[in-house]
C-alpha cells in the first residue's frame, strides 16, 4: 500500500497521448452531429455496427474494435463500452505487462438506457432492454429486461412490451416532427 | 382471500391506485396501473410476503395481468415449493 510503481516509459507514449487527445476532442464535437456521421466515425474506428441503429455515445474504449453491435440496436447517452480492465496496474511489481480484455457483443433489436456500463466479455442477446444506469457484464440471454447493478434480468420482453403498449403515458408521437410531438405532449399532461 | 388482499394493500400502498378500482379480474397492465419499477416491486414484495422465489421467466403477463393471476400463481408456487 502506498508504494509507487517503478516508472516505466513505454515507446510511442506521446503520439498515443495525442492520439487520445484528438479522440477525445472529436468525441466532443461528434456529440452534436448527426447519428449516421457519428456511426460513420465509431465504424471507422473499428466498432462493428449493424443496420438501422442509433448511437447517442462515443465511448467504446481505447480498443473498439472488440465491440460488435448487430442491426437495430438504440444505444443512450453516457452508456459506455470497457473492453480493457486497467485492475492490472495493482500487480505491476509481479507481472509488469498484464493486460486484459474482453469482447462485447450485442445482439439484435436491443434497446440500452443512458448512463449503463457494459463490462469486458459481455454479451447481450436479441430483443433486450438494459434499463438506465445499469453495470453489466456477463452472459444477458435473448428477450431479456435487465436493471441495476450488478444488472440482473427482472423480467421477459413480453412483460415489458404489455407494460408499454398499456403504459397511460403512451403518445404516439415517434415519428411525427418536434412542434407535433411538444403539442401532443402538452395537451396530454393538460399543458396546452 | 388473504394473498389476495395482501397484494391489494400493496398495490395501493404502492402503486397509488384507488382501491375501489381493482376487482379480482380487472387488467392491471391494459390498464396501464403498474409499471416495470411497478412489477421489480411487486415482485420483490410477493418474494418477501409469501416466502416464494420467482423466476424472471416467470415474470410474463399470465401471471400479472390481473389480481387473480396473481393469486393463482402465488397459490401455484407455494403449491410447488
Amino acid at each position: 500500500v502506498g508504494r509507487t510503481p517503478p516508472a516505466r516509459k513505454a515507446p510511442g507514449r506521446t503520439s498515443a497521448r495525442l492520439s487520445r487527445w484528438a479522440r477525445s476532442f472529436e468525441d466532443k464535437l461528434l456529440r452534436f452531429r448527426s447519428n449516421e456521421v457519428r456511426i460513420r466515425r465509431l465504424r471507422a474506428r473499428g466498432v462493428r455496427i449493424g443496420e438501422n441503429c442509433v448511437i447517442f455515445t462515443t465511448s467504446f474504449s481505447d480498443l473498439p474494435f472488440l465491440v460488435e453491435i448487430g442491426n437495430h440496436v438504440a444505444i443512450s447517452g453516457g452508456t459506455s463500452f470497457l473492453t480493457h480492465d486497467g485492475s492490472g496496474w495493482i500487480f505491476e511489481e509481479s507481472a509488469p505487462d498484464i493486460d486484459v480484455f474482453g469482447e462485447i457483443r450485442i445482439g439484435n433489436n436491443c434497446y440500452i438506457g443512458i448512463d449503463c456500463l457494459i463490462f469486458p466479455g459481455t454479451r447481450i442477446g436479441s430483443n433486450c432492454i438494459i434499463g438506465a444506469r445499469s453495470v453489466v457484464r456477463g452472459d444477458i440471454p435473448d428477450d431479456s429486461v435487465v436493471m441495476g447493478n450488478p444488472a440482473r434480468v427482472v423480467m421477459k420482453t413480453s412483460m415489458f412490451r404489455a407494460l408499454l403498449l398499456n403504459h397511460k403515458h403512451r403518445i404516439d408521437t415517434r415519428h411525427v416532427g418536434w412542434a407535433a410531438k411538444v403539442a401532443a405532449v402538452r395537451s396530454h399532461f393538460g399543458l396546452s | 382471500v388473504e394473498i389476495q388482499e395482501t397484494i391489494c394493500d400493496f398495490l395501493v400502498r404502492e402503486i397509488a391506485t384507488d382501491r375501489d378500482s381493482l376487482s379480482p379480474d380487472e387488467n392491471l397492465l391494459s390498464q396501464g396501473v403498474i409499471d416495470s419499477m411497478g412489477i421489480v416491486k411487486l415482485v420483490a414484495f410477493l418474494e418477501s410476503s409469501f416466502q416464494i422465489q420467482v423466476k424472471d421467466t416467470e415474470v410474463v403477463p399470465e401471471h400479472f395481468e390481473s389480481i387473480r393471476a396473481l393469486c393463482g400463481f402465488v397459490e401455484k408456487k407455494q403449491r410447488d415449493a
